[in-house]
């Protein structure tokens, strides 16, 4: 469910990229494209983003897989977006004493906008994080100066996702393989709520055999990992090169935004 | 503070936050189309056991590993994209809520009536964050967030905070927080 990092033993230029750079620049493209509110701008943020994702080899079908769910989740958003029901537009319906309005094309664009923003930042996050291990992203992060504890619980939560999740299922698969359905029934409700509840059960024993565990081993509160990073001058250059196109479109942004004063 | 003090908090501040992005898979039939899932109930059942501290803690490890890219958001989303896009208000009223709900139910001497109160604190707290935000990055009015961003969930959410309340005085007898 949770594996972003499947396909970082692939060989290609973004995978060499040094993760603290990497994680820095490519922040700054997504934050970059979500303040940006120009449809042209946006479009091309959207093709450097696929250029990125091309050079990543990350296979297309893994990221279109998730590209769905961000569509399905933004798409009621955009129905909604062109239309209300407080007025100021063009009258198109009249039912149970509420009457609907269009807002205009604007509109229309403004959700066509904020879809294509969300496809790019989430495309992002593969050549992001998804070409070096997770545990690598993770130790990155410290070396961008993140509070050590707060990491240490990045790590402990990712693992205990794994956990869980394998845990659910585990339980879900004996409930189906004694006939359950999940449907709109008493019966589902209460067999899942059952899950849930041995769930919260199982975590709490995890999470006390995990604490004497620590305790066991000296834990002094500093976790040590044996990776070093290097900077290499291609590091400088990819971060120059996408954060230079991120202050680029900006730039571009404030003179069209300019010309039409 | 001793070892024990600092060592329990933090794993099981960080075993909540992994439930909060389990609830977002765990997918209850619901009546309509779309299935219920349970990430508010455990945004207020980590309010509940860890208190404001630790529970907004929690809540911020969830939403800063969602933000470096892991698919933890409801939908398996993830990145600063989904924070700073429609629904990100809703994630910013976890931590709060979470804070907000611990606050109450634990500085309050009377068990079940704070409860109760820290919980409707908290579930206002992230509908209010979801709202702003959805109104804001949307162009639309406060009135038209609260009908797309409220109304549709409002029922299943009470269903939830008394499931949550229910839950949590079981396990608060069990899991203390030094």
């Amino acid at each position: 469910m949770i594996e972003i990092d499947q396909y970082y033993g692939l060989s290609s230029p973004i995978h060499r990229w040094d993760p603290r750079l990497k994680i820095v620049s490519i922040f700054v493209l997504i934050f970059s494209i979500m303040l940006l509110y120009n449809l042209i701008l946006v479009v091309i943020t959207m093709c450097f983003a696929i250029m990125l994702v091309f050079l990543s080899k990350i296979p297309i079908s893994f990221i279109l897989t998730r590209l769905k769910w961000v569509f399905i989740f933004v798409l009621p958003f955009l129905i909604i977006l062109p239309f209300t029901f407080l007025g100021g537009g063009i009258e198109i319906a009249h039912f149970l004493g509420i009457t609907l309005y269009y807002r205009g094309i604007e509109y229309v664009i403004y959700a066509l906008m904020i879809m294509i923003k969300a496809l790019t930042a989430v495309m992002l996050i593969f050549p992001m994080i998804g070409t070096s291990r997770i545990d690598i992203t993770i130790k990155a992060l410290e070396g961008l100066h993140i509070p050590n504890k707060l990491i240490q619980m990045f790590a402990f939560t990712y693992r205990y996702i794994f956990v869980l999740s394998d845990e659910f299922t585990n339980m879900e698969r004996s409930l189906k393989s004694r006939g359950y359905k999940n449907r709109a029934s008493l019966f589902s409700i209460t067999s899942i709520s059952k899950a849930i509840a041995m769930l919260l059960v199982k975590s709490y024993e995890r999470a006390d055999r995990v604490f004497y565990a620590m305790r066991s081993k000296g834990y002094t509160g500093t976790v040590t990992t044996l990776h070093e990073f290097t900077l290499r001058p291609q590091d400088w250059l990819n971060t120059i090169i996408v954060i230079g196109f991120a202050i680029f479109i900006h730039i571009a942004a404030i003179s069209s935004t300019m010309e039409v004063l | 503070m001793t070892e024990n003090a600092q060592v329990k908090p933090l794993i099981y501040a960080s075993l909540f936050a992994a439930l909060t992005a389990i609830g977002a898979f765990i997918r209850i039939p619901g009546p309509g189309p779309v299935p219920i899932t349970l990430q508010i109930f455990f945004v207020i059942l980590t309010g509940l056991v860890l208190g404001s501290r630790w529970g907004a803690i929690s809540m911020i490890v969830y939403v800063m590993l969602g933000l470096i890219g892991l698919p933890v958001f409801s939908g398996g989303l993830s990145g600063i994209g989904v924070l700073l896009g429609p629904t990100g208000g809703y994630l910013i009223g976890f931590i709060i809520g979470a804070f907000v709900i611990g606050l109450i139910s634990h500085s309050a001497k009377e068990g079940f009536t704070a409860s109760v109160l820290a919980v409707v604190s908290g579930l206002f707290m992230i509908y209010l964050s979801g709202i702003v935000q959805l109104s804001v990055v949307l162009h639309i009015s406060l009135w038209e967030a609260v009908v797309i961003g409220v109304l549709p969930f409002i029922l299943f959410d009470i269903i939830k905070i008394a499931a949550a309340l229910i839950i949590a005085d079981k396990i608060r007898t069990i899991v203390v927080i030094p």
